[in-house]
């Protein structure tokens, strides 16, 4: 039986489990119906026997009326005592209706006890016939009643007995009777005892055997099966197996055994993957080599373009500033053109650097509140020379103060609107105007509109206004661009969660408008940039006492720096053309002030920097970097490494000499 | 139930001996008394109780006819009481006993006439002599209760020819 149940599988066991049930089911259907035909029986029986004893009852009682004291006796005596003709005859009546009574009490069945007394009741109502018809011959022959009396006599104590012993026989039979019912109760009771415990016990064994099963068979081969793929190790799970049930070919043993497939699948599968992983970063840190090639080729692009640059644009500035020998005026337009062309130059390098970086996803962002107040006001002052060249008038929209506020990066937000503001200019017709509007949107954003009166885009080339480089017919034209800057502006609102649009009418103008997260801060920075632009005119500085060291490998950078210093008067300048140099004229001269190239032959700028801070001769002189890395990145490391101030190139000739002019000042004082 | 047709036999061969009786107390004619004396039952077959029991109360009929005075109520009749409940079967059936009980009324109400309406002492109990007889049907009962009839209508008819004649 043990052995059956241990090979038995879940399924069978089910199927088991239900034909025993039913077979439970069927035994207790049979043993109630057992019952209850039983008890119906026994009720049947019960009710007959009552109504056989309650028949003979009223059968005796009618027989105590016929023949006792009530009935014939009673008349006889009557009869005897009266000599009423009456009583005679229901004498006669009472002997026939206790004839009809004895038999019809006979008729229901007697037991012999009953049927001695119904003899002895007949034999009594013969002995009464007998001495009635006597008494009826005497009394007609004139006896008188004493006279009759003594001579026609019955004991009716045999009459008497007779009844008594009938009544006892049925009483003796009722309680016959009953004691049948009783034990027929009794052994009802003991048969549903014996089924109710059978059941029962059946039900017991079936429940105990189903928890045997289940433990042993399902549950603690399941808690194996969890243990085990607990235990599965998701880096590897082919090296765990899972165990089976011990039977084999059952349920949880084919469970056991899909699982083991299932992790085996896994396994591969992870192999594969880890493989397409091995592959995938390698191509990733192909892509990546490549993505730092590039960004190292943008990098050295920026310096090695701006290293010329600064020698353009700087002995540019110098040749159209030199208070010694001013320019002719042919000479003076000449070098406005090597200027114009440079700064051109420049801010083409500047938006191709910065649309490489968007393109890369690499143009950072600083999100804080920021007064767009105070950059439209820096935009307009930046644009206001420009704007008066070409006689355009601007107009700010009233209503926008300092306390309206954007979510935006504050440099990159006057990128774009300074771009756009340009472009107004720039393309609007002779003479035109330029609206500047504001509203705030149904979703919290404030939109910025630029409107000019220029000739307006046709339809079907609006789309074609945000492609790089791509100028709808004004390369044409003597306007300058670069035909990347309404891409970078767009990249830069949406990078900063806004977005652009815009519309136009040939004929009557275009409308730029912007719109950006309004913050719910009143707060700005205050974060107002000074600019200086190109060929602007350098401001006199006044005179100051030092000895600046200038540490660059460029000669025409240090050609151009020692003229920058020349127009200071007071100040003097040494030079070495590597860091190593540097160093030494540093300790030896002990200069006020220090200025730095970063790509320096051997140690470059930074090292030198770290030199100069831990040697105590020239720890506490300060030092600038002058650099050709100008991307962000580039100035942030300057300033975190402990260069005073991080410069560009090119140089801006005013922008160096007031560096130099304030830190020099600021020692003295 | 109980009774078998032999005691109703019996009991109706006392009940034709009852009629005698009461023919002689209306008629002295022995030629007449001994043709009605001389009458036999005739042989019927196939009767139930219940057949027999409608000759019994045709019977009755007859008798309470013959005699303006009869009445059901001069002496206490056997139909009183519980008796005639406790004789009926459950399906309604006509049983030997019931036709017994309803004769035994006839047999004690006529015996009640013969006490109270006889010039001379007549003694009665004979004619509750019980006959010890057996193997009669319900035929044979059916037959004595008819001769009973024929022995009324044989009184009537004297009783009518009486009236005639006076």
């Amino acid at each position: 039986m043990i052995r059956a149940l241990k090979t038995l599988t879940i399924n069978r066991l089910g199927k088991t489990l239900i034909s025993l049930l039913i077979l439970s089911a069927l035994v207790t259907l049979a043993t109630s119906w057992y019952l209850v035909r039983d008890v119906s029986r026994l009720n049947t029986s019960w009710s007959e026997n009552e109504r056989s004893i309650i028949q003979k009852q009223a059968y005796l009682s009618a027989l105590r009326g016929a023949i006792g004291y009530g009935g014939m006796i009673h008349y006889f005596k009557n009869y005897l005592l009266r000599h009423n003709n009456s009583y005679l005859l229901n004498t006669h009546r009472s002997l026939l209706e206790s004839n009809i009574i004895v038999n019809g009490y006979r008729a229901l069945g007697v037991s012999a006890e009953e049927e001695r007394a119904l003899g002895d009741l007949e034999s009594v109502a013969r002995k009464y016939k007998a001495a009635i018809t006597r008494a009826e011959v005497l009394v007609n022959g004139g006896y008188t009643i004493s006279q009759t009396d003594k001579l026609v006599s019955v004991d009716d104590a045999p009459a008497i007995r007779a009844l008594l012993s009938l009544t006892d026989a049925v009483a003796t039979l009722r309680l016959a009777k009953t004691k049948v019912v009783s034990t027929k109760i009794d052994s009802l009771a003991i048969t549903l005892y014996v089924a109710t415990i059978g059941i029962g016990l059946l039900l017991v064994i079936l429940i105990l055997t189903l928890a045997w099963f289940l433990r042993s068979r399902l549950i603690n081969p399941l808690g194996r099966l969890i243990t085990a793929f607990d235990k599965v190790d998701p880096s590897a799970p082919g090296l765990t197996r899972l165990p089976g049930s011990g039977t084999r070919g059952d349920e949880l043993d084919m469970v056991a055994t899909a699982g083991n497939r299932f992790l085996d699948s896994m396994d591969t599968h992870l192999t594969e993957r880890r493989n397409a992983e091995k592959a995938l970063e390698g191509a990733r840190e192909i892509a990546d080599k490549a993505n730092k090639a590039k960004s190292e080729f943008l990098s050295s692009m920026s310096h090695e373009l701006r290293t010329p640059m600064n020698a353009i644009l700087g002995f540019a500035q110098m040749l159209d500033y030199n208070p010694k020998e001013p320019l002719t005026a042919e000479q003076k337009k000449s070098v406005d053109h090597i200027l114009k062309g440079g700064q051109h130059l420049l801010e083409l390098i500047n938006e191709v650097l910065d649309l490489a970086r968007i393109e890369a996803g690499k143009m950072e962002m600083s999100i804080e509140d920021v007064s767009i107040r105070n950059v439209l006001d820096e935009c307009l002052s930046l644009v206001h020379t420009m704007a008066e060249n070409h006689g355009i008038e601007i107009t700010v929209a009233e209503g926008l103060n300092n306390s309206v506020m954007i979510r935006a990066d504050y440099t990159r937000s006057r990128q774009a609107l300074l771009n756009l503001i340009s472009n107004a200019i720039k393309y609007n017709c002779k003479n035109g105007k330029i609206a500047i509007g504001f509203d705030e949107t149904s979703i919290g954003m404030l939109r910025i509109s630029v409107a000019d009166t220029g000739e307006g885009i046709p339809k079907d080339m609006l789309a074609e206004l945000f492609q790089p480089f791509s100028r709808l017919g004004a390369e044409n034209t003597e306007i300058e661009g670069t035909g990347i800057g309404l891409v970078i502006t767009k990249q830069i609102i949406e990078n900063m969660s806004g977005r652009i649009n815009v519309e136009s009418e040939v004929g009557k103008g275009t409308t730029f408008s912007i719109e950006l997260p309004l913050s719910e801060s009143e707060h700005a920075l205050d974060t107002k940039l000074q600019m200086t632009e190109w060929g602007d005119t350098p401001q006199r500085l006044t005179d100051v006492n030092g000895t600046i060291l200038y540490v660059e490998d460029n000669p025409a950078n240090l050609s151009l720096m020692e003229m920058v210093v020349e127009r200071i008067k007071g100040l003097t300048m040494i030079s070495a053309h590597n860091a190593e140099l540097g160093l030494e004229l540093a300790v030896n001269n002990k200069p006020e002030m220090i200025i730095l190239d970063i790509n320096l032959p051997g140690m470059d700028g930074f090292a030198a920097l770290k030199k100069l801070q831990e040697m105590d001769a020239t720890k506490d002189i300060p030092v600038i970097a002058l650099s050709a890395n100008a991307m962000s990145k580039d100035i942030q490391k300057g300033v975190d490494a402990g260069f005073k101030q991080y410069l560009t190139k090119p140089i801006k000739i005013d922008e160096v000499a007031i560096a130099i002019h304030a830190t020099i000042k600021g020692l003295e004082s | 139930m109980g009774l078998t047709p032999s005691p109703v036999y019996g009991l109706w061969q006392n009940i034709n001996r009852a009629v005698i009786v009461y023919a002689k107390m209306h008629s002295n004619d022995r030629d007449w008394l001994k043709k009605l004396n001389q009458m036999e039952p005739n042989k019927f077959s196939g009767k139930e109780p219940a057949n027999v029991l409608e000759q019994v109360k045709r019977f009755k009929i007859k008798l309470i006819e013959l005699n303006r005075h009869w009445s059901d109520s001069a002496v206490e009749t056997l139909l009183d009481g519980n008796l005639p409940n406790l004789l009926s079967s459950d399906d309604n059936r006509i049983t030997p006993s019931q036709v017994y009980l309803h004769s035994g009324q006839v047999l004690v109400n006529i015996a009640g006439h013969i006490l109270q309406e006889s010039a001379t002492v007549i003694e009665i109990s004979p004619l509750f002599e019980e006959q010890h007889i057996t193997g009669k049907t319900p035929s044979d009962v059916y037959g004595m209760v008819e001769l009973g009839i024929r022995r009324l209508e044989e009184i009537a008819l004297l009783k009518t020819e009486e009236k005639k004649a006076q």
